[in-house]
């Protein structure tokens, strides 16, 4: 449990991950998608500091990191448009954010986790 | 310190500039000392749209109205935050308004060249806005937890084929993306704009599934859903939407 926790939690997608890949994401432009990602990526720096004071549970760390990780490059391909089908950085990011939901314990299983040992749901 | 103006208050000037040139105040103004408020009327729905809430016409008297004006009930003493000062004024008309919100009465007050009879200009509107927005965040997280918790307990208890709800992997994992929200909700307080922004999306996100996952009696006057409900959407639109929120921290990091 405790080696998953680290796998699963801010050990493995610290928070300048994000808050580095949403500057660059800054750079292609500016709509209300790039904006989300930004307030995303400083609620997770945020919440990686206030994880020092009260435990946040690894699995909701996972959920969200990988889902932002997914989305910052979805958004980051958008604001490419074709330049998109250049293999670049962002694309060959995309590619492997997608295995950020499958790995460390799939998604639909994190959230079994927490339905049923946060949220005290029955099995 | 910065005196000159930003790029957000030379913008705002211009967006104000632009609707009095369109608006011919010269005809309004004629309009209204004829006894036809309407046009002026429409032009202060217009300007308040844009973010102009008062103006003041000379030192001692203000002309405007404000929406959205908490506790009036309750105040014996109204002040109006203009530009770069708070004024006390004495003969305001106050207005209740029809809200969303049945637990949170809301007035419109009206100046019409309304006496100040008092000023601080240690306080800015932004500061203001600041401490409003992390006040109303903490209160949106606080209701959402509780939503949260209140839908959670339901689950556990309702039936359905058999089995409570709450074990259902759909519902599970619906739950579980709430708590998910909730969680960072509870971290993001150390910026007040980014704070209203994802409360106020997450108590709606929150109070939306808690009315579909109560079902039918969700939708009953006597059960407590649609309390949340019109609090959350009410909440969200109160001293700037998300959208405006979003806008100002693109602004901000534009800037950087």
């Amino acid at each position: 449990m405790s080696t998953a926790g680290h796998e699963r939690g801010l050990s493995l997608r610290g928070p300048g991950r994000f808050t580095a890949a949403v500057a660059r994401l800054i750079e292609l432009g500016q709509n209300r998608r790039v904006a989300d990602a930004w307030i995303a990526a400083r609620a997770y720096r945020m919440q990686a500091y206030a994880s020092l004071d009260e435990p946040v549970a690894p699995s909701a760390t996972k959920l969200f990191w990988s889902e932002l990780d997914v989305t910052v490059h979805e958004t980051a391909l958008d604001l490419l448009g074709s330049r998109a089908e250049i293999d670049g950085g962002w694309t060959s990011g995309y590619l492997f954010s997608l295995a950020g939901p499958i790995y460390a314990g799939t998604n639909e299983v994190q959230r079994s986790i927490l339905a049923q040992r946060e949220l005290r749901l029955p099995r | 310190m910065r005196l000159a103006p930003s790029a957000e208050q030379r913008a705002f000037a211009a967006a104000v500039h632009g609707l009095l040139t369109a608006s011919d105040p010269a005809a309004v103004s004629a309009a209204w000392a004829d006894g036809d408020t309407g046009p002026g009327r429409r032009l202060w729905a217009a300007l308040g749209d844009l973010g102009v809430t008062g103006l003041l016409i000379d030192g001692d008297r203000i002309t405007g109205s404000y929406r959205d004006v908490l506790g009036t009930a309750a105040a014996d003493t109204l002040l109006i935050a203009v530009a770069g000062e708070i004024v006390q004024v004495d003969g305001a008309v106050l207005e209740p308004q029809p809200t969303l919100d049945l637990s949170r009465p809301l007035t419109t007050v009206w100046l019409d060249r309304t006496l100040i009879v008092w000023r601080d200009v240690s306080h800015t509107l932004a500061g203001l806005r600041d401490l409003a927005h992390s006040a109303l965040a903490a209160e949106q997280l606080g209701a959402a937890e509780r939503a949260l918790q209140l839908t959670v307990e339901y689950v556990k208890v309702r039936q359905q084929f058999g089995r409570p709800i709450g074990a259902f992997q759909v519902l599970q994992h619906r739950l579980a993306d709430l708590y998910v929200r909730v969680q960072e909700a509870r971290s993001v307080t150390g910026n007040s704009t980014v704070a209203k922004v994802w409360c106020s999306e997450t108590l709606r996100a929150v109070a939306a599934e808690m009315t579909q996952m109560h079902g039918g009696i969700a939708i009953t006057w006597e059960h407590d859903a649609h309390r949340y409900l019109r609090r959350a959407w009410a909440s969200a639109g109160l001293f700037g939407t998300p959208a405006d929120g979003v806008a100002r921290l693109a602004r901000e990091f534009l800037d950087t």
